[in-house]
């Protein structure tokens, strides 16, 4: 393992770019996979941070938790601020990453619309959708991210629903813009993750990661973090894939598919839930990822920088996490 | 004026209109990066970019990303070329005040036209950039295409060195779109005076820490009084920015700009291109013998209150002409010109006319009606008239 991750210069657990003493809560999802973006992304990166939890625990009490400059945004602003960012940087010349740590009501609804615009234009940015299924900094209230019949303060999502079962799909919205790079992660599966960011930075244009960053509101007890974000993905109710140019689509952990209460049974949210419902929504959402990944095409265009092949670095294999 | 044909040093005369001239001007400034989104009367400044070789044009998903990109590139220390109009301005409101409140000195350009309230109106109207009064931006305001080119080579030196955005705006169509003589200056000329295009500094320059995230009551107390400072900072810094702009050009601005003020008994006061208007009749008044005269504002932020009372004179009377309305309370420009009287003990009579709005013409007869109806009036004069070309109406 240790050779493997030499090999990969894979070193999840350094901790370098986020300081401890933040204030984010305890038993918070987001902040470890935080850490691990920004050791992976390197510190010659600009992060962009709109509205969020993150606007609180990136900069407590006038001080800095992360290593590289944070620049905080109104809601929908971060992706064309990036974007602008990003441009005048490659005018001057300079090699900054530019990254974008954004949450899902950012990304699915208040700002869909600039993602998608950033998106279809080619912003020279890297998306990290912090998806916590909510608006979590306001206390847990439902966004268009938020699971099927999920407790929130504001009642169960499908009171509102009008028959939708399933939840909007981003990865897919954003892989249908046919950029280069959309891929999911977790915490859980730190070397996934960590490859993920890495090939994604190595890339130009276009790219978002959506990571499923358990939030303390989903009503779990704080030592489960990580654990439910690795149950996520063994229960396939949250797939780790990635999409290259909007057609090349791989699954990076096979899921053992074990017993979803497992899953559920820890958090609040689902208690009373109908869980059948979330068992629809997995199967469907298998049944278009595996009806992808075995289409026939031909290969994806070559990556414009970094000298990568078109396959993610090794990350087939079956990983240990890190519960 | 007259020192413009005398002191051309290199300056080309073209016939363009006012979104050429506000084109050539952030071309001018050395911009290499414009971000917009199509509107009715911009659109023209978008085309002019798109066209121009020395800039990568962004054209984004909406206003509102447009005025967020455009911070982007501010935050690298880059000069960029933003401009709009009406609908697409309002759409910007939320991101007006991050930039204001991150001190970055973007410099835009507004074509006014009306907003859609009662329904879709495209004429010149001032709302748009009125709505944007507590933000923090400097607002100035055109009545030639010449100026809309000028003011944004000053607008950019007042910003860079007081750190705030500053608007420059004109009247939708009137500016846009009508062809005029416009003398362009030389392309070094126009450089050395705007200065340095990079500016190097945070965030790029400093990797531990956050900007823009939460700050303690106090402090962001004392960030909102330190800019309320520097805007009424930015009027010293226009007058002098200004008079160097004059000694390159040959053209002199200044915020509150007086025709034939002296000995005036009654002095319109306007923003725009009424001011054309104005001084035809007041130049035809003058020759009859009536004292009356004109003030043109160039700033609406920092508001140039002082220089306004000063130039007024020893007038009794002074109309103000707003192609504006702040319903229920009257002209924007005439209210801050009443607190501004007030403030410098000036005893004038205010007359508060709105006028032009929706873009509706006013003529060389409105203007002849208004100073006539000043001329008979007698008593304290109702706050707010409507002065319409068939008449004047309270």
């Amino acid at each position: 393992m240790q050779r493997l991750a030499k090999q990969l210069e894979l070193t999840p657990f350094r901790e370098t770019a986020f300081a401890p003493g933040h204030n984010a809560c305890p038993g918070c999802g987001s902040t470890t996979a935080l850490r691990m973006v920004l050791n992976a992304v390197g510190n010659r990166a600009v992060f962009f941070v709109p509205a969020s939890c993150a606007s609180l625990y990136c900069a407590p009490s006038d001080t800095s938790a992360t290593d590289v400059p944070v620049i905080h945004t109104i809601f929908a602003g971060a992706f064309a601020e990036a974007e602008g960012m990003a441009h005048a940087l490659r005018i001057q010349g300079r090699e900054e990453k530019v990254v974008v740590w954004a949450g899902d009501g950012c990304c699915y609804d208040i700002a869909l619309g600039g993602l998608s615009g950033a998106a279809a234009r080619g912003a020279n940015i890297l998306v990290i959708c912090n998806d916590n299924e909510g608006y979590q900094n306001t206390g847990g209230h439902e966004s268009t991210a938020t699971p099927p019949d999920a407790a929130t303060r504001t009642g169960r999502r499908t009171e509102r629903s009008h028959g939708i079962r399933r939840r909007k799909d981003l990865v897919e919205i954003i892989a249908a813009h046919h950029v280069p790079y959309v891929a999911t992660a977790c915490a859980a599966f730190p070397e996934d993750l960590e490859a993920k960011v890495r090939k994604a930075v190595a890339l130009e244009g276009f790219r978002m990661i959506l990571l499923l960053t358990p939030c303390v509101t989903w009503g779990y007890d704080s030592r489960f973090s990580v654990k439910l974000a690795r149950l996520a993905v063994e229960t396939g109710y949250f797939p780790l894939y990635e999409v290259e140019w909007g057609s090349h689509y791989r699954v990076t952990q096979e899921p053992a598919m074990v017993p979803l209460e497992r899953f559920t049974r820890l958090q609040r949210r689902f208690s009373g839930s109908d869980v059948d419902l979330l068992r629809e929504e997995i199967a469907a959402k298998w049944g278009d990822l595996r009806f992808r990944c075995s289409r026939e095409q031909a290969p994806p265009p070559s990556p414009n920088a970094g000298g990568l092949g078109s396959s993610c670095l090794g990350i087939t294999r079956r990983q240990t996490g890190a519960s | 004026m007259k020192a413009a044909a005398a002191n051309r040093r290199g300056q080309v005369a073209r016939m363009i209109n006012g979104a050429e001239a506000m084109a050539i001007g952030y071309d001018l400034a050395g911009v290499r990066l414009s971000y917009s989104y199509p509107i009715t009367p911009q659109v023209e400044v978008m085309e002019a970019f798109s066209r121009n070789t020395r800039i990568t044009a962004v054209q984004a998903d909406s206003e509102y990303n447009v005025l967020a990109g455009a911070q982007g590139v501010a935050w690298a220390g880059e000069r960029c070329a933003v401009a709009t109009s009406s609908q697409g301005l309002i759409l910007m409101s939320e991101v007006m005040w991050e930039v204001a409140g991150n001190r970055l000195p973007l410099v835009m350009g507004v074509f006014n036209r009306a907003l859609k309230g009662p329904g879709w109106c495209l004429g010149a109207h001032q709302n748009d950039t009125l709505f944007m009064r507590d933000t923090g931006w400097l607002q100035f305001y055109c009545e030639t295409a010449q100026e809309v080119l000028d003011l944004l080579l000053i607008a950019f030196r007042v910003a860079e060195e007081v750190s705030l955005p500053a608007m420059v705006a004109g009247d939708g169509f009137y500016l846009s779109h009508e062809t005029e003589e416009v003398l362009i200056p030389e392309r070094r000329e126009a450089l050395a005076f705007v200065g340095e295009r990079v500016r190097h500094g945070p965030p790029m320059t400093d990797a531990h820490a956050n900007y823009g995230g939460l700050v303690p009551p106090a402090r962001y107390f004392r960030f909102y009084q330190r800019l309320h400072h520097d805007v009424a900072r930015a009027a010293t810094v226009f007058e002098a920015a200004a008079a160097e702009f004059a000694d390159r050009f040959g053209r002199r601005y200044t915020l509150a700009a007086p025709t034939a003020t002296q000995d005036a008994e009654c002095v319109v006061v306007s923003a725009g291109t009424i001011c054309g208007t104005v001084r035809d009749v007041v130049e035809r008044r003058r020759a009859a013998g009536d004292r009356v005269g004109l003030v043109k504002l160039h700033s609406f932020r920092p508001f140039p209150g002082a220089a306004l009372v000063q130039a007024v004179g020893s007038a009794s009377r002074v109309i103000v002409l707003d192609r504006n309305l702040a319903p229920g309370l009257g002209g924007v420009f005439a209210a801050e010109a009443r607190l501004a009287f007030r403030r410098h003990q000036h005893p004038a009579t205010i007359y508060s006319m709105v006028t032009g709005l929706g873009g509706s013409d006013v003529t060389p007869e409105t203007v002849e009606r208004a100073l006539e109806f000043v001329a008979r009036s007698k008593g304290t004069p109702p706050e707010t008239l409507f002065l319409h070309e068939g008449g004047i109406e309270e």
